[in-house]
């Protein structure tokens, strides 16, 4: 989440943008990332910036994390979640994790044939998306 | 105002992990990050290595989260090691590689071995700059390796289980453990060893001696 976060201020200095509302990520199901972890670290990462306080960290310094928290003070995350979606190397056919027996296919073999190590078409994405400020 | 930035978040360190791959590409150099759990044997792994290599120059950067015990067992075997401790971060990144790699003189090496911070899990996502993945699994952690933890059995080149003097002592169902990586990965190669008695050691040197003809051939 820093290094989304870092990501963001930089374009954000660029683009003199000086306050962030809306944060977008798309994290796949199979990304390996955790939408709640990210969520979590988004708050505590963004927290403080209070008008007047300038210093998250109670560090006094004007550090890194007082500008993140005040560029980013108040701003909404949305996670779009894509599903997984396979193409099997072997026959050919596309096909979904609701697709066979979700639940006992740990290799997500293809549902049609048995082969396993599908080509990934989604699910393994981790992006920033957007974000939207002023 | 609305800002398009479809940045993958990972691309940062894909490109570091890029350059520093071209650079050993230009040097001729085989690079192999190791990846397995706590107390698989790694390091050990790495000791038979280095006393097996023939004429083969190698280093190794070992990251830990903390002390630099394992790089010292390393350099007790002659070879120039590098130690990262990252304080506790879960995995090793393409900066604290191309920092550590600061340290060692990459023109006069063969093999590059990165033993990662012992973890099955996020290592598996962080691209080093490495030619291969490896996978080290023991015996003793269970034949189920492959099931819990499929992402890092999808990406390696190969597989090394350990301590395979053990089996006639543990519950490992060694056709199970097989069966489910070929499922995964059916290119990985997968190699029986014991780097306590050295079964299995010349076979993965011969491995790493082909991957590295392989390489400097292309």
């Amino acid at each position: 989440m820093d290094q989304i976060l870092r990501a963001i201020r930089e374009s954000a200095a660029a683009e003199g943008v000086t306050r962030v509302k809306t944060v977008a990520l798309v994290v796949g199901r199979r990304s390996g990332a955790l939408p709640d972890a990210l969520r979590f670290a988004f708050e505590v990462l963004t927290a403080g910036g209070e008008a007047g306080d300038g210093d998250a960290d109670g560090s006094g310094d004007g550090s890194a994390a007082d500008e993140t928290a005040r560029l980013f003070r108040g701003a909404r995350l949305i996670i779009e979640e894509p599903p997984v979606r396979a193409r099997c190397r072997r026959c050919g056919l596309e096909y979904g994790e609701d697709d066979g027996d979700a639940a006992t296919n740990w290799a997500f073999l293809c549902p049609r044939c048995g082969a396993g190590a599908p080509e990934f078409i989604s699910g393994r994405e981790l992006r920033v998306e957007f974000y939207e400020g002023e | 105002m609305k800002i398009k930035l479809a940045r993958d978040i990972l691309k940062a360190n894909d490109q570091l992990a890029d350059g520093f791959r071209r650079r050993l590409g230009e040097l001729g150099v085989l690079s192999v990050n190791l990846i397995g759990s706590p107390g698989s044997g790694k390091t050990s792994l790495l000791e038979r290595t280095l006393e097996n290599l023939g004429g083969l120059r190698a280093a190794v950067i070992e990251g830990d989260i903390a002390t630099a015990l394992d790089a010292e067992r390393i350099e007790r075997k002659g070879a120039p090691a590098v130690q990262v401790n990252t304080e506790g971060a879960c995995h090793l990144d393409a900066n604290m590689v191309i920092d550590a790699a600061e340290e060692l003189d990459l023109a006069r090496l063969d093999l590059l071995f990165v033993e990662n911070v012992g973890n099955l899990v996020c290592p598996a996502g962080w691209d080093l700059g490495e030619d291969l993945k490896v996978v080290v699994a023991s015996v003793t952690e269970g034949d189920e390796k492959p099931r819990k933890y499929p992402a890092i059995f999808e990406r390696a080149a190969a597989c090394v289980l350990n301590k395979v003097d053990l089996l006639p002592h543990v519950d490992f169902d060694l056709e199970r453990f097989k069966r489910d990586a070929g499922v995964l990965n059916p290119d990985m190669t997968v190699m029986l060893l014991s780097a306590k008695e050295g079964t299995g050691v010349p076979e993965w040197v011969d491995w790493l001696k082909t991957k590295l003809a392989e390489k400097r051939s292309r």
